[in-house]
């Protein structure tokens, strides 16, 4: 194991992607998995805080510490074994995203929870059901989730299969490794009917007792190993980039390929791309034709069979809902594919750089409501981003009725505008049945907009469940929950 | 203007290569093909230059019966034909291609043949050399940027540590470098016309090989470098490195 004492060996572990700033006093490093247990053990004995963390691609602080240690995750990067025949996958955390895809490549098999982020770590994106654009026909990472092992915050250990440990209505219970039963009961919560959601636990009667671990924000215990499910890739994909000229019919686009339809075209993701992104890209990508006011990006799994008639489909669809469809970019080889996947990328990246440079600090929305109030939420966000003044960028996981809309904020005007309107998107999501944070977690940055969706009985219900796995409270402190 | 682009099928770059079990060629199965993305570099210098200058743009491929997909690509950038000369012999070398395009250059009698500047699969730099001799016209390789005027272009091209002007008359070879044109996606109306556009299957002309492979094998993997900051924890690694990779302590 490696200890980081100094200040400036520390400081990289004491921000995030988000650019949230903590304070740790020791920096963990260990190099096997069984480290984690000895290290919990003796920080539990100590009564020491600490919080977990992987590559700190995390946007809302969760993995940044506010004391204690912090135990990082990134030497834990082996890929234990892929078993292509039963298509699963063992991992230690801290294997980051793209060195899966690429090692999974080889093999033909595709894990297909997919956050833009490709740095960020299988462990990571468990703690935060992480999700990307092929959520939409796949749903979030705990789909994938069959196996974990994580290290309670007293050292001792759960080692969980799916299918194996249910609650009772209400009541569950979990044996660790040294015959201790955890016991907590299920509150009752408002789930929103969004198709995606990353607030607060994941809480259900009767529920599988391994889901609780998948999203928990590192609050209640070490994941420590994980197994995945895996699918073989698709044999022909079809990725194109859908110009329109006008908004209405490429939201009815989108519609149309969201819900089943008459030329069985299924998607397996829709993404979207606002005017701004556009311009935005345009600086690195010659090819965007200066009428078009957004963009979708659709992807389609089919077959050699198949690739004709569906390419057809798509040609006749895209004819009737833009009149930009000599535009339309599609990508014929994976090589293709990955330019479009990296003009997706380059878009958050492109966000972040602008901000940096001009010193900004960056308030967006990670706001997603069920898809019959998609419109009405359109439409309000747009109505006041138009009327506020603050520079913006809209794009996201449009097929998931999921936007993240990014504000420019130059001054404190601005600020004070910016912020407005972030509260007012997430009250209005709720309003619309949807959720404040569908895919970058409460961590600490969100903690004070959990009351939005949760009633106190639901938020004092779900520490409960925290202080079932956390007596002492010594983990994650500040993460998810206020005044513990 | 009328302009010939040269392009081969070569195996996905991100593609895991094996040998095969003659210890002479390449295994396939499970490899992915893709249109030589220098080819596809040519392909964009060819269709700008039919876009501001008119004429025809065949593009032509020397192989098996599997190269219609790369041909297909080419049509849907903006091929206006293709011509798939069909090689009976499975192993061919250099001059057996170049002399294949020859052929069907001398029918053609295109004003500018483009290549790219090597294809990713064997890098045995020859074609666009081969065909300047074959078919006695200059012959300009790794060529950056051109520019045309009436009957002759000039241009430039890379060489190690710089670039070199040069001026050539028409007909000419020209091999060009990444980045000459950015590459554009094919478009869903040109996907949908080139299911349409003309393939036009000619038999090779065989020719016995002018060399033979005797024996294929990996590169040996060249061992990662490692960067490591001055932090106490990287001291630690360096020390781990050089006593347990390096074994020097
Ligand atoms: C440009 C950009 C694009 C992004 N796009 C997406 C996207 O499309 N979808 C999406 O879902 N997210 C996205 N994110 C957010 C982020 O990448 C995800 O939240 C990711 O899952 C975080 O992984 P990480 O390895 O960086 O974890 P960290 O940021 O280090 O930690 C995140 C949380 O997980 C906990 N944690 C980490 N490892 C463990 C472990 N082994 N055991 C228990 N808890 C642990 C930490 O305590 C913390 O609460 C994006 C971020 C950026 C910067
Ligand atoms: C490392 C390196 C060093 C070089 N050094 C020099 C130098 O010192 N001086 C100099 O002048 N030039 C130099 N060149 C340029 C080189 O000589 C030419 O680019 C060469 O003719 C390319 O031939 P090739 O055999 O590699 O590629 P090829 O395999 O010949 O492919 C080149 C092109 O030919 C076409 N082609 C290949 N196969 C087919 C097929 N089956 N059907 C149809 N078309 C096909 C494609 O357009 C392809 O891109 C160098 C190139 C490289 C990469």
């Amino acid at each position: 194991m490696i200890i980081i004492t100094d200040d400036e060996g520390k400081q990289e572990y004491q921000k995030d992607a988000a650019n949230y700033l903590g304070k740790a006093d020791k920096v963990y490093l260990p190099e096997t998995t069984d480290e984690i247990n000895f290290i919990v053990r003796d920080l539990y004995s100590n009564d020491i805080p600490f919080t977990i963390s992987a590559a700190r691609t995390g946007l809302t602080g969760g993995g940044v510490p506010h004391n204690g240690v912090l135990i990082s995750t990134e030497r834990l990067n082996r890929i234990i074994d892929i078993d292509v025949e039963n298509k699963s996958a063992l991992l230690e955390p801290g294997v980051h995203l793209q060195t899966f895809h690429d090692e999974l490549r080889q093999h033909n098999l595709m894990y297909p929870s997919n956050p833009t982020e490709t740095w960020s770590t299988i462990g990571g994106n468990v703690a935060n059901n992480a999700s990307g654009a092929k959520t939409f026909k796949y749903g979030a990472t705990r789909n994938f989730v069959n196996y974990l092992e994580v290290v309670l915050p007293d050292g001792d250990e759960i080692r969980i299969r799916r299918g194996e440990y249910f609650a009772i209505g209400n009541e569950a219970s979990l044996n660790t490794l040294s015959s201790n039963t955890i016991k907590f009961s299920i509150p009752n919560i408002k789930v929103p009917s969004s198709t995606k959601n990353a607030a607060g636990y994941y809480l259900r009667p009767n529920m599988d007792l391994i889901d609780i671990f998948v999203g928990s924000e590192g609050t209640l215990g070490v994941i420590k190993k994980i197994g995945l499910d895996l699918l073989y890739q698709s044999e022909e994909v079809i990725s194109a980039i859908v110009f329109f000229d006008d908004y209405n019919n490429l939201l009815n686009f989108t519609e149309y390929l969201r819900n089943d339809n008459p030329r069985q075209l299924k998607p397996r993701l829709i993404e979207y791309f606002d005017k701004n992104s556009l311009d935005l890209l345009s600086k690195h990508h010659s090819d965007i034709p200066q009428e078009s006011l957004g963009a979708i990006w659709v992807e389609f799994e089919t077959n050699s069979i198949m690739l004709e008639h569906d390419t057809l489909s798509l040609y006749e669809l895209t004819l009737e809902y833009t009149d930009l469809v000599e535009f339309t970019w599609v990508a014929m080889s994976d090589k293709d594919r990955e330019k479009i996947t990296k003009f997706r990328h380059d878009l958050p990246l492109s966000v972040n750089e602008l901000l940096t440079k001009y010193n900004q600090q960056k308030i967006y929305t990670d706001t997603a409501v069920p898809a019959n109030s998609f419109r009405i939420y359109y439409d309000e966000m747009y109505s006041h981003l138009n009327s506020m003044g603050v520079d913006y960028v809209v794009f996201g996981h449009i097929g998931d009725c999921h936007l993240h809309a990014n504000l420019f904020v130059k001054n404190e005007k601005d600020k004070e505008k910016a912020e407005e309107f972030y509260h007012y998107m997430m009250k209005l999501a709720v309003e619309l049945d949807g959720t404040i944070s569908a895919e970058h977690g409460i961590g600490k940055i969100k903690r004070p907009y959990l009351k939005y969706m949760f009633s106190d009985a639901e938020i004092d219900g779900m520490k409960n469940v925290k202080k079932a796995f956390d007596n002492k409270n010594l983990l994650a402190s500040d993460t998810l929950f206020f005044d513990r | 203007m009328n302009i010939l682009v040269c392009v081969s099928r070569v195996p996905d770059t991100a593609a895991k290569i094996k040998v095969a079990g003659d210890n002479k060629s390449v295994e396939t199965a499970g490899v992915k093909f893709i249109l030589n993305p220098y080819d596809e570099y040519a392909l964009e210098e060819a269709i700008q230059l039919q876009e501001s200058k008119g004429g025809e743009l065949t593009v032509l491929t020397v192989a098996g019966d599997e190269a219609t997909d790369v041909l297909r690509t080419a049509l849907a950038m903006g091929a206006d034909k293709a011509i798939h000369v069909k090689a009976n012999q499975l192993e061919k070398d250099s001059f057996y291609v170049a002399n294949n395009i020859a052929n069907v250059a001398k029918e053609l009698n295109p004003d500018i043949i483009f290549l790219g500047k090597q294809s990713i699969d064997f890098d045995s730099f020859q074609i666009s050399s081969l065909l300047g001799g074959l078919l006695d016209l200059p012959s300009v390789d790794v060529v950056s940027s051109i520019n045309y005027a009436d009957g002759s272009i000039t241009g430039e091209k890379d060489i190690e540590g710089g670039k070199e002007s040069f001026e050539t008359s028409l007909p000419a070879i020209i091999s060009v470098q990444k980045g000459i044109k950015e590459p554009r996606y094919p478009k869903l109306p040109q996907i949908m016309k080139a299911k349409q556009k003309p393939i036009e299957v000619k038999e090779a002309i065989e020719t016995p090989l002018r060399t033979e492979i005797l024996e294929m094998t990996l590169p040996e993997k060249a061992r990662a470098g490692k960067i490591l900051t001055g932090s106490d924890a990287d001291i630690d690694e360096l020390v781990r490195l050089l006593h347990e990779d390096a074994k020097v302590i």
